[in-house]
């Protein structure tokens, strides 16, 4: 019986796909805008949802941030009349006083008014130990938060912290008057039906299928020109991909275009294919708590064996830039200087020789007893990424070392697999944790190794006391120029040592109807619908 | 008496077709490491998606990596046919004996029995699959075994409502008269009588055991890449079905031929091995 349905539905779908190209275009509805993306939104609180990218459209759809950054990288205010600077008196000459001036003409959705009240809400529930919020990063060093007047806050730091308008652009802002009398913000019912200041209002949502936002008439920066914004999810790419071909959906983001069909999809009339860097970089992770990895020279030689090019050029089909670095190679602060020494699998074995890993009776290199045989791990099912595994492998192999595949289901790879540090490597892509700023102290400095300090994400548990120091630096320097210098320092050391492997700067391919005007790729941000509020059909 | 079966099994030409069929396809795994031209892990990105017939080297083409489909067919037929088989044993035996103990036994070993059947039931097997599969480290031994101990349940109903009938029949009271065992009646009285059914089960087994090999695949906890089965050769193909349709075309053959051949071996022994359909003199 299972037989049956199975081999039923399998034919439907293949079917189903065959057929998409040749159904006949859709026609456009000027009274909405259709947005199709693979995942589901289910947390709508802005301050607690995790899976960026997904749940940043009822984000951008229902709340605001005081400032967002546009896609040259510059922050343009949203709720606060102007971004704080030294220039116009925002910030202190000391760096430790920031004060903010915020809009008088906000209203939520609900008609309440909008203060300073409610920032000041937004950073305590932030700052609550008992809400586990996405990101404290920035907030925990104020000192000091005051309301001045109903529009008008100030905040004392600890110490200059030169990406403190980022944690303000990340985390947007929520309503004090509906919040402040729940017990638990975390299972609150606000979480799913929430109130805003926002562009878009939720009107309907069915679960696995799609959400409904109107048009907020009253909204700040102008009422959006278009009525109703749909927000659909497709869980198959290629079923995806289908639909904005017919135009039964208008936009199609997250996760994209494949990449093997971007060709057909740049030469479609009628449609718009948008490249979107991403701020995610790919990796190879090595875990440095294991004894195999412990030697930096292990990390390059098995780094150096690595055709990283190829496996972009031939697998991603040259659609992702290589970059040597945790940075996207378009970004200010990626230094330049680094060479590539991958493919190289001569190189690669002297260094191994020459830290002592010989190769064995068995043709697996071995120190101590301990073989250089270890596993990788990432997202089951996912072809590209196999692919590449695979493709290591043998590139390791060619050197006398044994990488075993093991991959698992999303939530078990990245549960505390990867958060305890229980793997060997894994193929892993992240991004800055920061908005864009280049501070990566969460994700290198050795005292946010969470196994050991139960804090942070350097999961591959790397440790320099020169790393962490420059870290320390580069928050505090406020000169664009001297943070180049340090970011700079730093990825030269990570070249070196590399607890992770870059591979290359994750980019996608959306496809949009050529009507549709304000979808305007970003890297500076994980949201694809930032600019939501401008969006219309020209 | 058994060569009886035979002549009947060989007038069933779809039965025959079936054998010859399936034993092409366990002597190919077999002879894997012989016949494969290549080896079917070796990636050369530059031969990618070549068409089957258009290079001599990789006769049946090759995949998005550039590995040999061929080869890749012939080592993935291993994995699959290792994986029906010993999920079918698992099956068969585990089936087996508790169909014969409850049907035998009856009263409060029945009772427990079937209730123990009816909750396994209760488990979409897919969902109960991966739930296993998540504490237990994938290897091929495991991931046959696990399929197989999620999928006896129809056995042993099917062997219990045979043994039902069976034991009230003459020949089961001739050998209670004789002081023949429990144990005695059970495997050497009831189990080949029983046979029949329980073969039939078993190739129709094999069949669901090399698709369910496919859908663990996909999700995470079958075989792990690069190694090839004929199902996540299928899977990985699920992207480049409109334009570069035969690699997902020719694992596609492979499984039906075994679904089919299995399935009409399994058709031709029930009706060569049935008596109530026995029909010559």
């Amino acid at each position: 019986m299972t037989l049956d349905l199975t081999r039923r539905s399998a034919l439907g779908a293949g079917a189903a796909l065959l057929a998409a190209p040749t159904v006949h275009a859709q026609s456009l509805n000027r009274e909405r805008i259709i947005l199709g993306m693979t995942q589901e939104p289910v947390q709508f609180n802005p301050l607690l949802f995790v899976n960026a990218g997904t749940e940043n459209v009822p984000e951008a759809c229902m709340f605001d941030a005081l400032w967002d950054v546009d896609a040259s990288g510059t922050f343009i205010p949203n709720l606060a009349v102007e971004v704080p600077s030294p220039a116009n008196g925002g910030i202190s000459a000391d760096g430790l006083t920031w004060k903010v001036n915020l809009r008088r003409d906000v209203r939520w959705t609900d008609g309440q008014p909008f203060t300073a009240r409610d920032v000041e809400f937004t950073f305590r529930t932030i700052m609550n130990p008992a809400v586990a919020v996405r990101n404290r990063g920035g907030f925990n060093l104020i000192s000091d938060f005051r309301v001045l007047d109903d529009h008008t806050i100030e905040m004392r730091l600890e110490r200059p912290f030169a990406p403190f308008l980022w944690a303000w652009q990340n985390m947007h802002i929520v309503p004090r008057h509906i919040l402040q009398g729940e017990a638990s913000i975390q299972t609150s019912a606000f979480n799913s039906a929430p109130i805003g200041t926002g562009p878009y209002i939720l009107r309907t949502r069915v679960a696995g299928s799609h959400m409904v936002y109107e048009r907020n008439p009253n909204y700040h920066r102008g009422a959006p020109r278009i009525r109703q914004f749909i927000h659909r999810f497709i869980p198959d790419q290629m079923v995806a991909y289908g639909q904005a071909r017919t135009g039964e959906i208008d936009y199609m983001a997250l996760a994209g275009v494949p990449n093997d069909r971007w060709t057909e999809a740049r030469a479609m009339p009628d449609r718009d294919f948008l490249v979107y860097p991403t701020p995610n970089v790919q990796f190879i992770y090595f875990n440095c708590g294991n004894p195999r990895f412990a030697d930096p020279r292990v990390r390059k030689a098995l780094t150096m064996a690595t055709e990283m090019q190829k496996s972009l050029d031939d697998i991603y089909l040259g659609t992702w830039p290589r970059t040597l670095s945790y940075l996207q190679p378009t970004h200010w602060a990626y230094n330049n200087t680094l060479r590539d020494y991958t493919a190289d699998p001569t190189g690669a074995a002297a260094l191994l020789d020459a830290a002592g890993w010989r190769v064995g009776a068995d043709g697996i290199r071995e120190k101590d007893g301990l073989k250089l045989a270890f596993t990788m791990s990432t997202t089951a099912g996912n072809v590209a990424r196999q692919g590449t595994q695979a493709l290591f492998q043998q590139n390791w192999r060619r050197i006398g070392v044994a990488m075993e595949i093991r991959n698992m289901p999303a939530s078990v790879v990245w549960g505390e697999f990867t958060t305890q540090s229980r793997f060997d490597t894994l193929l892993v892509s992240w991004d800055p944790t920061l908005g864009l700023d280049p501070d990566y102290t969460a994700r290198l400095h050795s005292r946010f190794i969470p196994v050991k300090h139960r804090q942070g994400s350097n999961f591959v548990q790397y440790e320099n006391a020169e790393v962490d120091r420059l870290l320390e630096l580069g928050v505090t320097q406020m000169d664009q120029a001297a943070r180049k210098a340090t970011y700079g320092r730093i990825q030269e050391i990570l070249h070196e040592e590399v607890p992770f492997a870059p591979q290359g700067g994750s980019v996608q391919g959306h496809l949009k109807r050529r009507q549709l005007q304000g979808p305007q790729p970003n890297q500076y941000v994980t949201d694809i619908t930032w600019n939501v509020h401008t969006w219309n059909w020209g | 008496m058994s060569g009886r079966v035979w002549r009947r099994f060989v007038t069933h030409r779809l039965a025959l077709a079936g054998l010859v069929t399936v034993s092409v396809l366990l002597l190919a795994a077999i002879l894997a490491p012989i016949l494969a031209p290549r080896d079917p892990t070796l990636i050369e990105t530059q031969l990618r998606f070549l068409a089957p017939f258009a290079n001599a080297s990789l006769p049946l083409g090759s995949d998005e990596l550039g590995r040999d489909t061929l080869s890749r067919l012939l080592y993935g037929g291993r994995v699959s046919l290792t994986v029906g088989l010993v999920a079918m044993v698992t099956t068969v035996l585990t089936g087996a004996v508790i169909g014969i103990a409850a049907g035998y036994l009856g009263g409060i070993v029945d009772t427990l029995l079937m209730r123990f059947v009816d909750t396994m039931l209760c488990f979409p097997q897919v969902f109960l699959l991966l739930v296993v599969a998540a504490f237990v480290p994938p290897t091929l031994l495991s991931i046959s075994l696990v399929i197989g101990l999620t999928s006896w349940m129809e056995v042993s109903r099917i062997v219990r409502s045979e043994i039902l009938q069976l034991k009230e029949q003459d020949f089961i009271a001739a050998a209670r008269a004789l002081g023949a065992s429990r144990t005695r009646i059970m495997f050497r009285e009831l189990l080949p009588n029983a046979a029949a059914p329980i073969l039939v089960a078993a190739t129709l087994k094999v069949a669901s055991a090399v698709l369910m090999e496919s859908y663990i695949s996909y999700l995470g906890y079958g075989v792990q890449p690069p190694m090839a089965s004929w199902g996540n050769m299928l899977t990985n193909a699920q992207g480049y079905l409109d334009t570069v349709p035969w690699l997902a075309i020719l694992p596609g053959i492979a499984i039906t031929l075994t679904v089919m051949g299995f399935n009409f071996l399994g058709d031709g022994l029930r009706d060569a091995l049935d008596p109530r359909l026995r029909m010559d003199p």
